[in-house]
């Protein structure tokens, strides 16, 4: 099936004759958006780092959050009380899926919990879509934007960013000033000597998953002051935050946050300025650029193969 | 190496003395992992080329939201019993292929049950008269967006009875389908997919289309449009284009560009938007580009969030004219507001000024627990008209008889607003035809052509200052 592809150069912006407004704008969207996409990913790269389990079920997660803030809203409330509601509410799905599903498999092939991941993921997709239907929704918020001399910073996305730098914040305080997150960072240093330490290992993995459940509840929750989503909008996600997590660097949240920046300001310079959706080509080049030159990722430590 | 201080920062380490169990995952496991579901989201993004084929009550639009997917038919009563003897069968059978799952099934499955509907309706009326009343039966097949399950489909209804094929509210299932039909030389009648390039690009013998192409829906949008604006006085000299980066959005935007140039106006920006994205970035390239006339050819989610950027960036083009998007009903106007007050909207319509389309339209809405009929149904419904006549001329079901009476039938008395329902030598429908509706007082009505006009176009707010 032919497509005419864009031949007149005129429709496409001149990346030389940029007016400086323009480009502040761009540089505002795309530091709105990396926000975003660090706080969707960094769940991804906590439970990975611990468990070593790569959560396909993060998106269902996503998903899960988006609804629930929706909910709440639906109720009258603030969708703000709906974020933490999303927080906790997918923390206890993520210790129970944890508990029953992935922790009777911790000495099996990696595999095997990969399709435990995805199958919730099925499951729990299938189950928002049979509960609230595939069309999509849109919390009426109207927040609008501050106009700042010709450039607009869009309040629900300043909002979204904002929420996710204090959990960024509270997450790092959270690991590296109380005795269960240090016992997660010795656990994902080394489970064997973790648990000759005393640290219950068991616990430690329902915590974390049930963590990154959480964020990505969370996440979720914020992505509804951004746009409008279904119950598939989690996919577009997840393939994201898998960039997010390994340009950053496996394991590292700093590195989730700044690879969920440099994504974030790529897909908008390259939305701009390239045609189509060549913007993933322009990510995905310089992904594999960086993996050439630095294969651990920004803030990636050495990994064994 | 890897300081320790560092380190610490990582709460998930990936440093060589873990000391991991046996279900160690390497760094090169968990990108595997990842690029598989990077590839397996692109497929899913390739095949999901979806067009609703219309800007009235399409999409969400369609109901109030309220996510109902209705049910699929999946086949009723006894089986056809086409022969090729002379007895008249006791029964006919359209197959019909739509999502009935995913992003689209909502509309979908909607368009499906409006198939079914125009069955039921036939049957109550006498069934087949020619086949001495037998009745019209449905089944149906689910796509799922998913090209490559088109042919197993058409294969499974065809083995399954199904005498006449239609669907699919998506242009790359459609062109698979349409092929795997022309195989089994089995009739499939399209009902809503616009992509030009299905019938224009192949030569078919057994394919046929009711709803307008992406060409004609372009130059339907381009020529009311400035019919419109010169009413208004106004003198546009560019235009920008946003469409859904799918086949829809680009047969779409393809049709705009050669009907943009013919009219000797000037393209000076086009912005893309795919599925899960948001429309900052490209309201800003719009809003540098600052034409006179926007066509948006979007789906109803990114139509809301496209709106939202623009009125985030305080940006209105003088004129929005949307292009066979989706989007544009009473219920989002009412959240849009007063800024999408005489905004224009071109695609195929019901004929409201029937009486009988409210009744259907009503029962439609009562059978099957849904909202009424929008644009996407009412075609749908009038291309089972079509095939149900089809039925009615040849007076059996064999494929060639059937075939024969598609390229000769004329059908006048179908829901659409368009002129009586034919088909060319390519399988087009040689009047097919997409109106121009205005937004007015947030409700919409259609201005152009003249002949299915409910009122007149309002040069006030045509033009936004």
């Amino acid at each position: 099936m032919s497509h005419d592809t864009r031949t007149e150069v005129d429709t496409i912006p001149n990346p030389l004759v940029l007016d400086p407004t323009i480009f502040v704008q761009l540089v505002v969207l795309g530091v709105l958006l990396g926000g975003i996409y660090g706080i969707v990913s960094v769940g991804l790269t906590i439970i990975f780092g611990v468990m070593d389990v790569v959560n396909i079920a993060h998106s269902a997660f996503v998903v899960v959050g988006m609804y629930t803030v929706w909910v709440v809203a639906g109720q009258g409330l603030s969708p703000f009380l709906g974020l933490p509601v999303a927080g906790v509410l997918l923390f206890a799905v993520g210790v129970a899926i944890q508990r029953s599903a992935i922790a009777p498999l911790v000495e099996e092939r990696q595999s095997s919990r990969l399709l435990v991941t995805i199958a919730f993921s099925i499951v729990i997709i299938a189950a928002v879509e049979g509960t609230f239907g595939p069309t999509p929704r849109n919390l009426d918020l109207d927040l609008g934007s501050i106009a700042v001399g010709g450039v607009y910073v869009i309040r629900g996305q300043l909002y979204a960013l904002v929420v996710a730098a204090a959990t960024f914040a509270a997450v790092w305080v959270f690991l590296h000033r109380t005795h269960t997150g240090r016992a997660i960072r010795g656990t994902a240093d080394n489970r064997t000597s973790a648990a000759y330490a005393g640290v219950d290992v068991e616990r430690i993995d329902a915590l974390t998953f049930g963590l990154g459940a959480g964020l990505a509840g969370l996440a979720g929750g914020l992505v509804t002051f951004v746009q409008p989503f279904d119950p598939y909008l989690g996919n577009t996600y997840l393939t994201i935050a898998f960039v997010v997590v390994v340009l950053g660097g496996l394991g590292s949240i700093p590195g989730t946050v700044v690879g969920g920046l440099v994504v974030g300001l790529l897909h908008v310079f390259g939305s701009y300025f390239l045609p189509g959706s060549y913007y993933n080509v322009l990510i995905l080049v310089v992904f594999v650029g960086l993996l050439v030159f630095r294969p651990t990722g920004l803030f990636g430590g050495e990994v064994g193969d | 190496m890897s300081d320790p201080e560092t380190t610490s920062d990582r709460v998930p380490g990936q440093d060589e003395n873990r000391g991991r169990g046996s279900g160690a995952t390497s760094r090169r496991g968990f990108l595997a992992t990842g690029v598989t579901v990077t590839a397996a989201s692109l497929v899913g993004c390739l095949g999901g080329s979806n067009d609703p084929g219309t800007s009235d009550g399409n999409g969400n639009g369609d109901g109030d939201g309220d996510g109902n997917a209705g049910t699929a038919t999946q086949g009723t009563g006894s089986r056809t019993t086409s022969t090729a003897s002379g007895n008249a069968p006791d029964e006919v059978v359209i197959g019909t292929i739509h999502p009935l799952t995913g992003s689209t099934s909502y509309t979908g499955t909607r368009c499906s049950q409006a198939v079914d509907l125009a069955a039921t309706v036939a049957t109550e009326n006498g069934g087949v008269e020619s086949m001495g009343g037998a009745e019209v039966t449905v089944l149906s097949r689910d796509h799922a967006n998913d090209p490559s399950v088109a042919g197993e489909a058409v294969r499974e209804l065809v083995d399954e009875g199904a005498d006449i094929l239609t669907g699919t509210y998506s242009s790359g299932v459609t062109a698979a389908a349409a092929t795997a039909a022309e195989r089994q030389g089995v009739p499939f009648v399209i009902d809503v997919s616009t992509a030009a390039s299905i019938l224009q690009e192949r030569e078919f013998d057994y394919v046929y289309r009711t709803q307008p192409n992406s060409r004609e829906m372009a130059r339907n949008t381009v020529t009311h449009t400035l019919a419109g604006a010169q009413a208004a006085g106004y003198e546009p000299e560019t235009v920008g284009v946003f469409y859904i980066d799918t086949t829809y959005g680009q047969s779409i935007s393809d049709g705009l560009r050669t009907a943009v140039e013919e009219a000797g106006l000037e393209l000076v920006r086009e912005e893309t938007i795919g599925f899960g994205e948001t429309a900052d970035t490209q309201v800003t390239s719009l809003r540098e580009a600052d034409p006179d006339i926007l066509f948006p050819t979007v789906f109803p989610q990114q139509f809301m969030g496209m709106i939202g950027a623009m009125q985030d960036q305080d940006y209105w083009p003088p004129i929005f004219s949307g292009a066979a998007s989706a989007g544009f009903t009473a219920e989002n106007f009412g959240e849009i507001g007063d800024i999408i007050e005489g905004s224009l909207s071109t695609g195929f319509r019901l004929d409201r000024s029937q009486e009988r389309v409210g009744q259907l339209s009503q029962r439609f809405a009562e059978t099957y627990d849904t909202a009424p009929m929008a644009s996407n149904q009412g075609m749908s419904y009038a291309t089972a008209q079509v095939m149900i006549a089809a039925f009615e001329q040849a007076g059996t079901t064999d494929p060639e008889e059937l075939n024969a009476a598609l390229g000769e039938l004329t059908v006048s008395d179908h829901v659409m607003a368009m002129p009586p329902i034919t088909f060319r030598d390519d399988g087009e429908n040689a009047n097919a035809l997409a109106t121009t509706a205005q937004v007015q007082d947030l409700e919409i009505a259609t201005v152009y052509p003249e002949e299915f006009a409910a009122a007149e176009v309002n040069t006030d707010t045509l033009v936004s200052n």
